[in-house]
């Protein structure tokens, strides 16, 4: 396999903008990543686009504005972590040496047209029926940990408000404002114990990257990112899961991006992940192994986690504060990721961040444990 | 009034002495539940057995959701039990229940009855209660 370089990054402002169709974000967030990386257009010779909602031929639609037509051109979804497919599925075409540039985008809005509340399981679900939905879902998995975890609604709401607190120095983030954990605690009941400030916002937005091999890369960068590691595993089955917080799919696509990266956890400097709601960065925190199993109550409680400590999590804001516009996701948090390791992230900078972890999971499935989850791993 | 069960695989029938259906692989042991295929999707075993759910099992984790659903109208507790065939059962709480009573390792029934009802139908599926 080749080296793949991380080598331009663009998004849009993450919010409300029911105005604006999925199309139009794709493009302005094409369009920033083209002039991000300065490179000509007609060099990319493949395309992924991700998007959950209203989704038909993205890719064609988005990239025809661009002067991008006629070469190989998908478009994918997989719940929440479709942005993470349509990074996976470049990443595989530059390592295998298929293509040497491409671009993968994860576009979404969900306030045009469709009433909020949240990414609810399918119609004809069963466990759906019974009244299971992703906040339901999050709630019980909070009560488990705070019945045999060690873990608070305090603990949920310092989570809420690190990313909250983050999100202030992100230009791109919906919500810029900082809030107390009282204020958290004392927001509407969602699902209890979860409130409505330790739940991600409905949001639209766009996101996208280009990918290259690391000859191409060179003509653009002396300074490459590169992608060391890479991996996308599907929902295990709920009958082989131990306990409501073990995701064994998300610990195997961790296994394998660290295995392919020779990655030390120790090394990680910053990390974005999936925080749909506050109780689950507690989870991604062993996953990732930032800390041992067990010990993500004792890594959150000693400010680890938090910017200007030893591994900040979610420095953008997370969907908790920057915004989760579902597919855009996916990819957006390479950019972050990307943006870090260049030292570029302004006031959320991780000083002097060498190695980052995107991840992104998703989807929720009757009989599985969820619909997928993706791991990448990039280098300075 | 037509009386249905929330699905057509998972009831031994309607009233409230009604039991819940799951697979059990004879090769491996795996229960599952809901049906998920007519083979075994852990060992690939051809054939599976039907068998009953016990209906006590211990409270897993819970929840009041004061949000809808699109069957659920808030508040409504749902939460987790564990069966003794090693499955973890989600249900709605019944909602005669007393909801401060719950705690984790609660032994709890599982009651079969209403879960909905709407103008043309009343739907039987399943809730937990602590038990008396």
């Amino acid at each position: 396999m080749r080296e793949v370089v991380c080598l331009g990054i663009g998004q849009t402002l993450f919010g409300k903008m029911p105005e604006r169709s999925g199309i139009d974000l794709g493009r302005e967030a094409v369009g920033e990543a083209i002039k991000d990386c300065g490179i000509n257009p007609k060099d990319i010779q493949v395309a992924y686009t991700a998007r959950l909602l209203q989704a038909s031929t993205d890719s064609q639609k988005i990239l025809m504005a661009h002067g991008i037509a006629d070469i190989e051109m998908h478009n994918v979804e997989n719940a929440c972590a479709g942005g993470s497919s349509a990074i996976r599925g470049l990443w595989k075409d530059i390592a295998t040496g298929v293509y040497d540039v491409g671009i993968a985008i994860g576009t979404e809005n969900i306030t045009a047209g469709r009433k909020g509340g949240g990414a609810l399981a399918a119609q004809d679900d069963l466990e759906a029926e019974l009244g299971l939905s992703m906040p339901t879902l999050f709630a019980n998995i909070a009560r488990y940990q705070m019945e045999n975890q060690g873990a608070t609604v305090q603990d949920f709401a310092r989570i809420s408000a690190k990313n909250h607190r983050h999100a202030v120095h992100n230009p791109f983030a919906q919500y810029r404002k900082e809030l107390s954990e009282q204020e958290i605690i004392e927001s509407r009941t969602i699902a209890d114990p979860i409130t409505l400030l330790q739940c991600c916002p409905n949001s639209d937005g766009a996101a996208a990257v280009i990918f290259c091999s690391a000859e191409y890369a060179r003509k653009h960068t002396t300074k490459p990112i590169k992608v060391t590691g890479s991996s996308f595993v599907s929902g295990s089955y709920n009958f082989a899961q131990t306990d409501i917080t073990q995701f064994d799919f998300g610990i195997k696509a961790v296994n394998l991006a660290y295995d392919m990266a020779g990655l030390d956890p120790k090394d990680i400097n910053v990390v974005e992940i999936h925080d749909a709601f506050a109780n689950e960065e507690l989870i991604r925190y062993e996953d990732l192994q930032l800390c041992p199993r067990g010990g993500a109550v004792e890594l959150l409680r000693s400010g680890a986690t938090e910017l200007g400590g030893r591994v900040p999590v979610n420095p953008s804001g997370g969907l908790l504060s920057l915004g989760h516009p579902l597919s855009a996701s996916g990819v957006r948090v390479v950019v972050d990721i990307a943006r870090q390791l260049r030292g570029e992230s302004g006031g959320m900078q991780v000083e002097g961040a060498k190695v980052g972890i995107a991840h992104m999971l998703g989807g929720a499935i009757t009989g599985l444990q969820g619909g997928g989850c993706g791991i990448h791993v990039l280098v300075k | 009034m037509n009386v249905r069960p929330i699905r057509d695989y998972c009831l031994t029938g309607t009233d409230a002495n009604a039991r819940i259906l799951a697979d059990k692989c004879p090769q491996c042991a795996q229960v599952f539940y809901p049906k998920g295929a007519d083979f075994c999707l852990n060992c690939l075993h051809a054939d599976l057995e039907t068998i009953e759910l016990s209906s006590q099992g211990k409270l897993y984790s819970w929840s009041r959701s004061e949000v809808p659903t699109h069957k659920m109208k808030p508040p409504y507790v749902c939460g987790f039990v564990e069966l003794p065939e090693g499955i973890r059962l989600f249900a709605p709480m019944h909602p005669d229940a007393d909801e401060s009573v719950l705690k984790s390792g609660l032994p709890v029934d599982i009651v079969v009855g209403e879960v909905w009802r709407t103008d043309e139908e009343s739907v039987i599926g399943y809730h937990f209660k602590p038990q008396a």
